[in-house]
């Protein structure tokens, strides 16, 4: 469940155009035509078992 | 943006972890998800549940071999697909299209059949793959579907992404026979790690952000004036501790929580009443101490192996009371009579950690002609999955519990 409030976050900062820029990136700089945002595998938990 | 899934939202096939699953598809439709791929987990409630959650959460689940055996497991939605969906009889439309400004993103599904195909002791995934049957769907070959509807979405659309649950060598084969394919999102497999860069099959970018939802792909695309793909960045974001819970999000998984807490509650009463009228129940659970009094030599050989220390493997990453986790780490879970998590008052049995009962089967079946032990064999594969064991091995790992 840990998954669904990050995933949260992480789509509400995306849409915002504001994404986590890797080091030495300029925000804002050659914006893409499209942004894909992509989960492999959604399941509801984050951490391994054990 | 665009957002979508390669499959796996739903937990493991037990009822304490339908209600969870649920939850999250309902989740996933408010989060606004463009295109839902299925996983062999979203099929662990039967095809029917995911048919409904579909419906009612507006999912826009794709797949192209995914085989609906009646109508009413057919999920249409009025799209451009819908007309061969009807022709090829899938339970849900096999491609979407999705416009953002001009630009048309069209996704694509597919399943490969080894990820729902059920292994037999010794036998690996690929080994039990094929056409997957059930009574309601069957899963039939997915690079025949992509081949077959492919060029289909490839001419409606600016930007073709396959959301495929399959292994990354399968994946690289449907790149091989269909040309076209701009990305591959896989999804499923268990040893694949996050692919920081694609893995370029062609001209096919091959994505993969990872199993348990631990990351999250971010890929910007960029089209030439021919509306083809001359630019790809691909990020990952790692979904760790110091990323901040949305507070909104967080405030409806209290809420679900609550709420949950109750249902499941319900659940383990139900559970633990079905041989309260007077008959015993048909399976009863004894506990190892009960065993031991026969089979000292056993119970100190298991006393001895991560078996017996199941449930604080668990308890020590404080997910013990995670439905997902917990039926692999207790004995008995989700039967009756078994591991409730509820230690009601008086109880004597203590159900925690994988007891000779997890393998065997409950006490109350015991018998001597040789099949109470042979069951144990082949109950290995129940916990020791694709998923959540890869590496399983039972000529190998046997010999850590020998008994």
């Amino acid at each position: 469940m840990i998954t669904l409030l990050r995933t949260a976050a992480v789509v509400a900062l995306v849409a915002a155009g504001l994404g986590l820029a890797r080091a030495g990136e300029t925000p804002g700089a050659a914006e893409p035509d499209v942004r894909l945002v992509y989960e492999s595998d959604t399941r509801a938990y984050y951490r391994p078992c054990g | 943006m665009v957002i979508c899934t390669a499959g796996d939202f739903y937990g493991t096939a037990d009822i304490f972890n339908e209600p969870q699953s649920h939850f999250v598809a309902r989740v996933m439709g408010d989060l606004g998800y463009d295109a839902v791929g299925v996983g062999e987990m979203d099929l662990n409630f039967g095809l029917g549940a995911l048919v409904g959650d579909a419906r009612a959460f507006h999912l826009p689940v794709v797949c192209a071999n995914l085989m609906a055996k009646t109508d009413s497991l057919r999920v249409r939605n009025g799209g451009p697909a819908d007309r061969t969906a009807d022709r090829l009889g899938t339970a849900f439309p096999p491609y979407v299209i999705v416009k953002r400004g001009e630009i048309r993103v069209g996704f694509l599904g597919v399943i490969s059949p080894s990820t729902k195909a059920i292994r037999g002791i010794g036998q690996s995934a690929a080994q039990a793959a094929g056409t997957v049957e059930s009574l309601t769907y069957s899963i039939t070959d997915p690079a025949a579907a992509v081949r077959d509807v492919g060029p289909e979405l490839r001419a409606a659309c600016d930007v073709m992404v396959v959301l495929a649950h399959m292994s990354e060598e399968e994946a690289k084969t449907i790149a091989a026979i269909t040309p076209g394919i701009d990305f591959i999102v896989l999804g499923h497999d268990p040893k694949g790690l996050p692919l920081g860069e694609p893995v370029m099959a062609g001209a096919t970018r091959i994505l993969r952000a990872t199993a348990q939802g631990q990351y999250i792909g971010d890929m910007s695309i960029t089209l030439g004036p021919d509306r083809r793909v001359v630019d790809a960045r691909n990020r990952l974001h790692w979904l760790e501790a110091s990323l901040p819970d949305d507070p909104e999000m967080a405030a409806r998984l209290d809420r679900f929580d609550e709420d949950n807490r109750k249902v499941q509650k319900d659940l383990y009463a139900r559970q633990q009443m079905a041989g309260a009228d007077g008959a015993p129940a048909s399976n009863r659970y004894l506990g190892v101490g009960t065993c031991q009094s026969c089979h000292l030599e056993a119970f100190e050989v298991y006393t001895q192996t991560a078996h017996a220390r199941a449930f604080e493997t668990l308890s020590s990453q404080f997910v013990h009371r995670d439905s997902n986790c917990v039926g692999c780490h207790v004995t008995g879970y989700g039967d009756t009579g078994g591991f409730s998590g509820v230690r009601s008052r008086g109880a004597m049995l203590d159900l925690v950690d994988v007891q000779c009962e997890a393998c065997h089967g409950p006490g109350s079946e015991h018998t001597r002609d040789g099949t109470y032990a042979q069951r144990a064999v082949e109950s290995c594969v129940k916990c020791h999955t694709e998923n959540d064991d890869p590496d399983f091995d039972f000529d190998r790992d046997w010999p850590k519990i020998a008994h």
